[in-house]
């Protein structure tokens, strides 16, 4: 009985060794670059969006289907975009497959088409909000106080490493809901 | 040890062994059903143990994924210190996915990654286990969650109280035990006790009227039925066998006394004596032989003190030795009386042995024969006087049978010098001797005389004619010589014979009888002849009898003189002697000699053999008497048989032939 259990938790193990090998080294890189940061601050940024993708989680509307893809869309031109094609472009998160979008402000089906919306330093954090309201739609930004104006996600630097604003009931009322895990790293919680 | 232990344990009484086997086996029972509890027990712990330390690491993993994902170390840290509550966690640390530590909690080791042994990621290292788990976020290990767990301390805990629970419990138990056996085992020790106070009564009273009351149908039950059957056995044999001793020594007591009336009453010495010789007992008899009093004490008295010396060597050289060797010994010895006479006595001397075969001791019975001695002494003078008598009487018959012999052949003797004489006389010798002188005077003219004289030329005739006549008187002369040194020489041995007639008689000789016969007949044919009687001769074949040739030929002389005195009695023309030799039917040969003279008187048949009778005024009565016993001196045997006075007689001698294939 102990030799037969043994022998089926030891399979799995080992199967899963083998199965994420390729992507080890992307994890590899989170990590590097997470601890790091003397990379590419795009690099790391591009890692964390790549987190919050895992840690959210969408209503089973948001997805045609199981296996149909995630949809990061980068509103205007950034080097994130760049990041996130090089590092994620054949990732999944939690059994999607990645697709990096650049989208433009201006068209709001565009910006709802998305899962995951960035919103450049350079971008109108106010209007995309505002324009993706009500749909499931996860909008991380990086300009200032940007999850206190109603933004799910904000980057902040504090000193040389790179943390993050939640507004999780921001989220919410786009019907994405931040797992409490993510809220635990988060530097500060906000919103009302 | 064991064996000692084993050996006081058999001596404990039975109340005590069940009380000890019943405890041992409740104790027995109570302590390995502990050990297996301990065993599950220990093994559940590890396995809790096990389970406990994966969820903790995997919550743990889980707790600090997204902290390593964003590489939030002080969240991590925050995370690893809730395991604080837990006081077997010693430390615990997080690596990222370069193998770097991230974070880390409390006192850690080093990190031991887990092997393919332990693929729960729980790693025993005996009082320490390490719990490793990955850290996955999204399915992708982004790095190593481990913790070391001190596992000697809660174990020794559990122990303890394991222990405690374990030793309460035994120490009730056997509380328990104790007072139920206490109170059990009466049903099984009680019958068994009675039963054993009932055998100790038994043995100690040999009271077998004892009986134990019967409990059940169990073992104890039929051992119980079993003891009272046998008690009642054993009570009825005891009875039987009182009665049988008890009868047993009346006879042992009654066979004692008849043979002590034996032993008192026999006129023989009885006594036994130990190997050394010292006297034990002597009955009245023997005391009395030797001139003991009744009551005299023999204790001090040796078997020495009861022989002479003579006797004594006897007894020690002969008597004994041969006791020992053959058992008893029997010889002709003397004890000696206390006025110094040695009696004469038959002896035997027994020597009984013991059962490894030693001797025992000595016992003797003693006939007196001084009785006998004296009767065998007077006995002794008398067969030396009868002996000197029968010899003269002996010499007597010789000279009798001698002369009586001497003188029948003497008769033949006389006869034939008779014969010679005769013919002598009458000799035509003298005519021979007449022709001589007739011739010697012719003086020179016997040419003339034999050629011219009538006379001379008859005398040629006559000179042959006369040589045959003297020729064949030569002839008869010699035949009648003949007989005659036949018959002295007869006479001699006759003589010899009768020299040596007391002892057992001469040579046998293997004869045929027909010839022996021939000569019987040839000797008394004269007085045959003369009587005019007829000899006939029936001879069948016989093969040769083993014979004394000298008794035969007197017996058949004698047999056939008496034929012929019993037909010179008789006047009648046809006088026959009719001898026959022919075998019997007992595998002997037998000649009879027959006659038709005067017969026998029948009240004379018994009395013919006897020694003196005779019918003749001549006779001496000798002659059938010593034939009759010459004949069973062969072996043989000589009859008679007559149908009365005028009828003739037969006399029948029997003799043994010389071997028994010629009959068969």
């Amino acid at each position: 009985m102990v030799n037969h259990s043994a022998h089926h938790s030891h399979r799995p193990w080992r199967r899963l060794l083998s199965r994420w090998k390729g992507i080890f080294a992307s994890a590899f890189f989170t990590a590097f670059a997470g601890t790091a940061l003397a990379e590419s601050e795009a690099s790391v940024k591009a890692a964390y969006l790549f987190n919050f993708a895992k840690l959210a989680e969408w209503p089973a509307a948001a997805f045609d289907g199981a296996k149909s893809p995630l949809i990061i869309g980068v509103v205007g031109r950034d080097p994130i975009t760049e990041e996130l094609m090089r590092l994620f472009t054949r990732a999944t998160a939690n059994g999607h497959p990645l697709e990096i979008r650049r989208v433009s402000a201006s068209s709001a089906r565009e910006l709802r088409a998305c899962h995951i919306v960035f919103v450049p330093q350079s971008e109108d954090a106010d209007g995309i909000i505002a324009s993706v309201q009500g749909s499931p739609v996860l909008v991380v930004g990086e300009s200032e106080g940007f999850a206190r104006r109603g933004g799910a996600l904000g980057f902040v630097k504090q000193g040389e490493t790179l943390k993050f604003e939640a507004n999780p009931k921001a989220a919410a009322r786009n019907g994405v809901t931040v797992s409490s895990k993510l809220l635990r790293v988060a530097q500060s919680v906000v919103g009302k | 040890m064991i064996q000692s232990l084993l050996a006081r344990f058999r001596n404990v009484s039975i109340r005590g062994k069940v009380m000890l086997v019943t405890s041992a086996a409740c104790l027995g029972a109570l302590f390995s059903a502990a050990g297996g509890l301990y065993i599950f027990q220990l093994r559940h712990f590890r396995q809790t143990f096990t389970r406990e330390l994966q969820t903790l690491s995997r919550i743990m993993a889980d707790n600090s994924a997204v902290a390593l994902a964003f590489d939030d170390a002080k969240t991590a840290n925050e995370v690893l210190s809730a395991l604080g509550v837990k006081p077997e966690i010693r430390g615990a640390g997080i690596l990222g996915a370069g193998g770097k530590m991230f974070a880390k909690f409390g006192k850690i080791g080093g990190f031991v990654p887990p092997g393919p042994r332990d693929p729960s990621g729980i790693v025993d290292r005996g009082e320490v286990w390490t719990a490793v788990e990955p850290v996955v976020m999204d399915g992708k290990r982004i790095g190593t969650f481990f913790m070391d767990a001190d596992f000697a301390k809660p174990r020794s805990e559990l122990l303890r109280l394991f222990f405690n629970v374990t030793l309460a419990v035994l120490a009730g138990s056997i509380v328990i035990v104790l007072l139920l056996t206490m109170q059990l085992q009466k049903f099984i020790t009680q019958p068994i006790q009675s039963l054993a106070s009932a055998s100790r009564a038994v043995a100690r009273n040999h009271d077998y009227s004892v009986r134990v009351g019967q409990r059940g149908e169990d073992e104890v039950g039929m051992l119980t039925e079993a003891f009272n059957g046998m008690l009642e056995q054993i009570q009825k044999q005891d009875a039987a066998l009182q009665a049988a001793q008890s009868e047993l020594r009346e006879r042992a007591e009654a066979a004692q006394a008849q043979l002590a009336a034996i032993i008192d009453a026999t006129p023989d010495f009885v006594g036994n004596a130990t190997p050394q010789g010292v006297a034990l007992y002597v009955n009245p008899a023997g005391r009395r032989m030797i001139g003991l009093g009744t009551d005299e004490n023999i204790s001090l008295m040796n078997v020495s003190d009861f022989h002479p010396a003579w006797a004594l060597r006897i007894v020690t050289t002969q008597g004994i030795p041969a006791a020992i060797r053959d058992g008893s010994w029997v010889g002709e010895n003397a004890v000696l009386h206390r006025d110094g006479r040695d009696i004469p006595v038959s002896q035997l001397i027994i020597a009984h042995k013991d059962a490894e075969g030693g001797l025992h001791h000595l016992s003797t019975v003693m006939t007196d024969i001084s009785k006998r001695k004296a009767s065998e002494e007077a006995l002794r003078l008398s067969q030396e006087k009868l002996l000197t008598t029968s010899r003269l009487a002996g010499m007597a018959e010789v000279a009798t049978g001698v002369l009586h012999n001497v003188g029948n052949v003497l008769n033949s003797v006389n006869v034939s010098a008779g014969v010679v004489l005769k013919k002598l006389r009458a000799s035509k010798a003298a005519k021979l001797c007449q022709a001589a002188e007739l011739l010697g005077s012719q003086n020179g003219n016997l040419a003339e005389f034999l050629t011219q004289n009538p006379a001379g030329q008859k005398l040629p005739g006559y000179l042959a004619k006369l040589g045959r006549f003297l020729l064949e008187e030569n002839a008869a002369l010699t035949a009648e010589v003949d007989q005659l040194s036949h018959n002295i020489e007869h006479i001699k041995e006759v003589v010899t014979m009768q020299q040596g007639y007391a002892k057992v008689s001469g040579v046998f000789e293997d004869l045929p009888l027909e010839r022996l016969v021939e000569d019987a007949i040839a000797m008394n044919i004269a007085a045959l002849e003369r009587h005019s009687i007829t000899v006939e001769r029936r001879f069948f074949h016989t093969p040769p009898a083993r014979v004394d040739r000298h008794r035969v030929l007197q017996i058949l002389i004698n047999l056939i003189r008496n034929a012929k005195y019993a037909l010179a009695e008789v006047q009648r023309p046809d006088k026959v002697i009719s001898i026959t030799v022919a075998p019997t039917e007992g595998g002997c040969v037998c000649v009879t000699v027959a006659d038709n003279g005067i017969g026998i008187l029948p009240e004379n048949l018994t009395r013919i053999f006897g020694h003196g009778f005779t019918t003749r005024k001549e006779g001496h009565g000798f002659g059938l008497h010593s034939g009759a016993l010459a004949a069973q001196e062969m072996g043989g045997s000589l009859g008679v048989h007559s149908d009365g006075p005028g009828r003739g007689a037969t006399f029948t001698l029997e003799l043994p032939v010389v071997s028994a294939a010629f009959h068969s």
